[in-house]
């Protein structure tokens, strides 16, 4: 037995050094596939820890913050909170803009050293400060921290509404990224420079469900729970879901490739299997050499995909860093991490790989290559319709995707056979005496595709991506830019972060002769049933109501708004809940329940559960008149709005806490976050095609190999090298012109699931498919293009082949 | 139609490897062949039978001597050149692997003459097939043939082109004595009627058609036998 390894190990090592170009084909196919996985892989883990770490820095564990009204939270109030619900992290802040020693604007934050440590990561940075004066901060003196690599005298002097403050610096804070310009002070000696003794401006906190719950059932009269960075959390699970979904994607096609370029190396020494049969061995003992020689390339192929990996992670995160610090902060110093889960991802795509394709190879070799094919078919058709009816029947997100995944794998892998049914009698039309060199380019295409068929099922797989996610962006980019004219109604639009927009401001801006009307709006959070949401009251204008595009329900509903007490759902939350148009909902706030009917359903693309919209006069008449926490403001026709933005900058410099943008503003920041959103999904996109190309011009070399007897058959019949290429060229073009076409009807599927199937289940709205010919443009030109690349590279092999 | 002979070969020398480890394998080897005229070559295996067959079809270019196919010198031509003399002029019939998978039956028959840029008679291609009595195989792929089919197919494409010179590189090495005898005799009848040059190239003495010529290559020269 040990005999027989040996000289079939002698045999196979010498097969191998002649045939050094395929050994190395396959090791680089090996490696391109683990490379793809890992390199996507490290993107996405290190730009998520390096994103967490951003988040943390941003808000630190704060879930939450309690805020007041207009004179913010009686200190009481917090020491009575503290008392109920000990339980709870919390740390009380107080923030103003003050002037520095430079002259310019400062953030000066008050906070609890001791506390804020509990609620904010970041906190407790000032425990490593060397030669932090702990006595002394705690004593009262006036010291202040302020941020590493913002240069200040030791001795600064701020001015606090038009007073100065000698203050010393105690030390300087570690920050990570772009210094900001804040600076810490004990909230005691904070509120004593501010005039604010007594008085907190917002509390962090650290809430889940239970201690959210408990909150808004304690917290009473002006104060109020608001989430923190609930958009930033949103984007992230947007983000988070669109990499990992890419990340598996990509995983699938290096699989594919992993198997393509095994089976060719298998299926290329049938002869030599045949002849070991015949001399009596068993297949057993065939199916044993075979799963050693995966082994052995698979470890070779992987270690080389994993180092390659590291180096394009290095490449992808900088581009993926690019992304992200344009849009949610800077990454700096993001590091590839290779984390375990990538490590076995990697060891699964490449040593599981080569051995499932080693013994799957190794059974081919005994059985008839018809019931291979029939076999792949029937798993292929079940995968499809198992997909499919994972997608149609409604349920959770993971079945959506694994319905988009089944559906996809089988579809992609039905490509070969299919194909090259449906496209040899339209390419047999080709008459090769008129055409010969086309022709005969032509005539391989059916056989290469039924040879290559992994290879194809991942080029299939990357070109419907390609074409499905780009048609869900620019259905979804449609929508939001549709929805954002739509919602956007006012000209202008004044919002309090940390509180309520002052009367007196209001009466400011109205008494502008350029403002012709003005809506109010409140927001907070309330519970229907035990989901919290945000309420959403309203004052509309007549143009308001054109603001809010109804799914459900008609424009009688405008009537009725502010006469009854009806409620608006978003789709998000009708989805949730399960809510119809004439049910009644109690939507809980403070110790109040309001109970409304359902008279409509509005389009809404916020991520988070949802809200509920109600009429401002309704809530008064319900619960008491409620402050605004923004406006909108409309300009009178032709009026100019320079007055409103000088009247507006005076009060941001009175109030730091105040948001002024007009609605052009407001628009294209949205759909800048928006086109940056999925600049990530569309560099992972071209990764998936990147590999699948490769895949595809490994698979032509190998064709090219696997035909040197035709080739030189060619040369004998007087075809030049030249002229040979130029029929590779032909073939590879017309392969990727065929995979085109094909992928389309699942790029179009793709879509569809996306929006209609995956977008309501992971955010709650459904999308309308927009037919947008770019998308679809771009994934025929990346096959057929790719393709003839891939054709290019394969022919170079031709001469050597041919020779 | 060229006066000059079909086949000239003169003076050639051919070896493999490089400088200890050169081998000779053809040496000083003179040879013509004119058109019409059929004539067969003798030899053990490795006797070089296969490597005078490629440097007379410029498939391996002579590294001595002149080579020239009915008065086109072919030693000194680039690869395309030599390409381009095989199509018009030569016509080729190997042990096996001679008709290209992709192709049918009919269409292996017209990709030669396409090649040639010479226009395609399918009823005349059809009739050949007739008169073998494979017209029903005409849309059939080769990998859809037995062996002897294939072969006979192959001579048809080896001729189909007009060609001046037929290089016969052991066409009946894997059939059996009755496809053999059918393959040899329509490769003979077939350049004879089309007054092409017909080389064949076999290790059997055991020749069932007259030849008109019969050589055998022994110690790397080519030598008449009868």
């Amino acid at each position: 037995m040990t005999s027989l390894l040996r000289l079939r190990g002698l045999s196979t090592r010498r097969h191998f050094a002649s045939h050094r170009g395929q050994l190395w084909l396959a090791v680089l196919g090996v490696a391109i596939g683990v490379a793809a996985v890992v390199a996507v892989d490290l993107a996405r883990i290190s730009v998520r820890a390096s994103f967490q770490a951003s988040l943390d820095a941003a808000v630190g564990g704060a879930t939450h913050r309690i805020v007041g009204g207009e004179a913010g939270i009686p200190q009481s109030r917090y020491v009575e909170l503290r008392r109920k619900l000990g339980w709870i992290p919390m740390a009380p802040t107080v923030d103003a803009q003050v002037v520095g020693p430079d002259g310019l604007p400062w953030t000066l934050l008050g906070v609890d050293l001791l506390r804020e440590e509990a609620v904010a990561r970041s906190g407790g940075r000032w425990r490593g400060i060397d030669g932090f004066p702990i006595d002394r901060w705690f004593a009262g003196d006036d010291l202040v921290l302020a941020p590493e690599g913002l240069p200040l005298p030791p001795e600064p002097t701020l001015t606090i509404d038009g007073r100065a403050f000698p203050v010393e610096i105690a030390a300087a804070y570690p920050v990570s990224g772009p210094p900001a310009r804040v600076l810490l002070a004990d909230i005691g000696t904070a509120q004593r420079w501010l005039g604010r003794e007594g008085h907190l401006d917002s509390v962090l906190v650290v809430a889940d469900e239970l201690a959210e719950d408990a909150l808004n059932r304690t917290l009473g009269g002006d104060l109020r729970l608001v989430r923190e960075n609930t958009e930033s959390a949103g984007l992230s699970r947007a983000f988070e879901l669109n990499l990992m979904a890419l990340s598996l994607l990509t995983a699938l096609v290096g699989i594919f490739i992993v198997y393509n370029t095994f089976s060719f190396l298998v299926l290329q020494r049938k002869p030599v299997y045949a002849l070991e049969f015949a001399l009596g061995a068993s297949p057993g003992a065939r199916t044993r050499g075979v799963l050693l020689e995966a082994l052995a390339l698979g470890v070779l192929g992987t270690g080389i995909g994993i180092v390659l990996g590291l180096v394009l992670g290095q490449v992808t995160l900088s581009l993926v860093s690019q992304t992200v610090s344009d849009l949610y902060y800077d990454p700096g110093d993001a590091q590839v991490i290779l984390a375990p889960l990538t490590a076995i991802k990697a060891l699964l795509v490449g040593l599981a790989g080569c051995l499932v394709a080693g013994w799957a190879a190794s059974r081919s070799v005994s059985s008839a290559s018809q019931r291979i094919s029939q076999r792949v078919g029937i798993i292929a058709s079940l995968a499809l319709v198992a997909g499919l009816f994972l997608l149609v029947v409604p349920g959770p997100l993971l079945t959506g995707l694994a319905g988009v995944f089944a559906t996809s794998l089988g579809y992609a892998l039905l490509g070969g056979p299919f194909l090259a049914l449906l496209s040899e009698p339209l390419i047999r039309r080709i008459p090769v005496a008129a055409f010969p060199f086309v022709g005969l380019g032509a005539r391989r295409v059916p056989r290469s595709l039924d040879r290559t068929l992994p290879a194809v099922a991942a080029l299939t797989l990357a070109v419907a991506t390609v074409c499905g996610v780009g048609l869900m962006i620019e259905s979804f980019r449609t929508s939001v830019s549709d929805w954002l004219d739509q919602s956007l109604s006012a000209d202008y639009y004044l919002a309090a972060d940390d509180g309520v927009v002052s009367r007196a401001d209001i009466d400011r801006l109205r008494a502008l002769p350029e403002v012709e009307g003005m809506s109010r709006f409140n927001l907070r959070t309330a519970y229907v049933g035990d989901t919290a949401i945000d309420l959403a009251v309203q004052d509309l204008t007549d143009e308001g109501w054109n603001s809010y595009q109804l799914l459900d329900g008609d424009s009688s509903v405008w009537a009725r708004f502010d006469r009854e007490p009806v409620g608006l759902v978003t789709e998000s939350l009708a989805r949730l809940e399960n809510l119809g148009l004439g049910e009644r909902i109690a939507v809980k706030i403070d110790d109040r329940s309001l109970e409304l009917t359902i008279a409509g359903v509005i389009r809404d693309y916020r991520t988070g559960p949802g809200r509920v919209l109600m009429s401002w006069k309704q809530y008064s008449a319900l619960a008491g008149a409620p402050e605004p926490t923004s406006i909108g403001l409309y300009l009178a026709p032709q009026a100019d709005g320079e007055a409103v933005e000088r009247v507006a900058a005076t009060l941001l410099a009175e109030r730091s806490d105040y948001r002024f943008a007009s609605t052009g503003e407001i628009r294209a920041r949205s759909l800048e976050i928006f086109d940056e959103t999925f600049r990530l999904t569309r560099v992972m996109q071209w990764i998936a095609a990147v590999v699948a190309l490769v895949g595809l011009t490994g698979a032509l070399l190998a064709l090219q190999l696997e035909r040197r007897r035709e080739l030189v058959l060619l040369e004998a019949l007087g075809l030049t090298a030249a002229e040979q290429r130029r029929c590779v060229r032909i073939e590879a073009f017309l392969l990727g012109g065929v995979i085109a076409v094909f992928a389309m009807p699942l790029g179009i599927l793709l879509a569809w699931s996306l929006t209609a199937v995956i977008n309501p289940r992971a955010f709650g709205w459904r999308l309308e498919l927009i037919w947008a010919p770019f998308p679809v443009v771009l994934a025929l030109g990346i096959a057929v293009f790719g393709a003839w690349i891939a054709g290019l590279a394969a022919s170079s092999q031709v001469g050597e082949a041919a020779s | 139609m060229s006066e000059s002979p079909a086949l000239s070969l003169r003076g050639v020398g051919q070896h493999y490897g490089q400088g200890a480890a050169t081998v000779p394998v053809l040496d000083d080897v003179d040879l013509e062949v004119e058109r019409g005229e059929a004539i067969a070559v003798l030899g053990r295996s490795g006797s070089g039978k296969t490597t005078l067959l490629q440097v007379a079809s410029g498939l391996l270019p002579a590294d001595q001597g002149d080579v020239a196919i009915a008065g086109t010198a072919l030693d000194r031509g680039s690869a395309a050149q030599r390409a381009q003399v095989r199509r018009r002029r030569i016509g080729v019939v190997f042990q096996q692997f001679n008709l290209i998978p992709t192709l049918t039956v009919m269409e292996n028959l017209e990709f030669p003459p396409a090649l040639a840029g010479r226009p395609v008679d399918r009823r005349e291609l059809i009739d050949w097939l007739a008169r073998l009595g494979l017209e029903k195989l005409a849309d059939r792929f080769p990998e859809q043939l037995s062996g002897g089919e294939q072969q006979r197919v192959a001579v048809l494409r080896a001729l189909v082109h007009e060609p001046d010179l037929v290089l016969a590189d052991e066409p009946t090495a894997n059939l059996d004595l009755e496809n053999a005898q059918r393959v040899i005799e329509l490769l003979h009848e077939q350049s004879r009627q089309r007054g092409a040059a017909l080389v064949l190239v076999t290790h059997s003495s055991d020749l069932t058609v007259p030849m008109e010529r019969i050589l055998r290559i022994e110690n790397r020269r080519l030598l008449q036998v009868q």
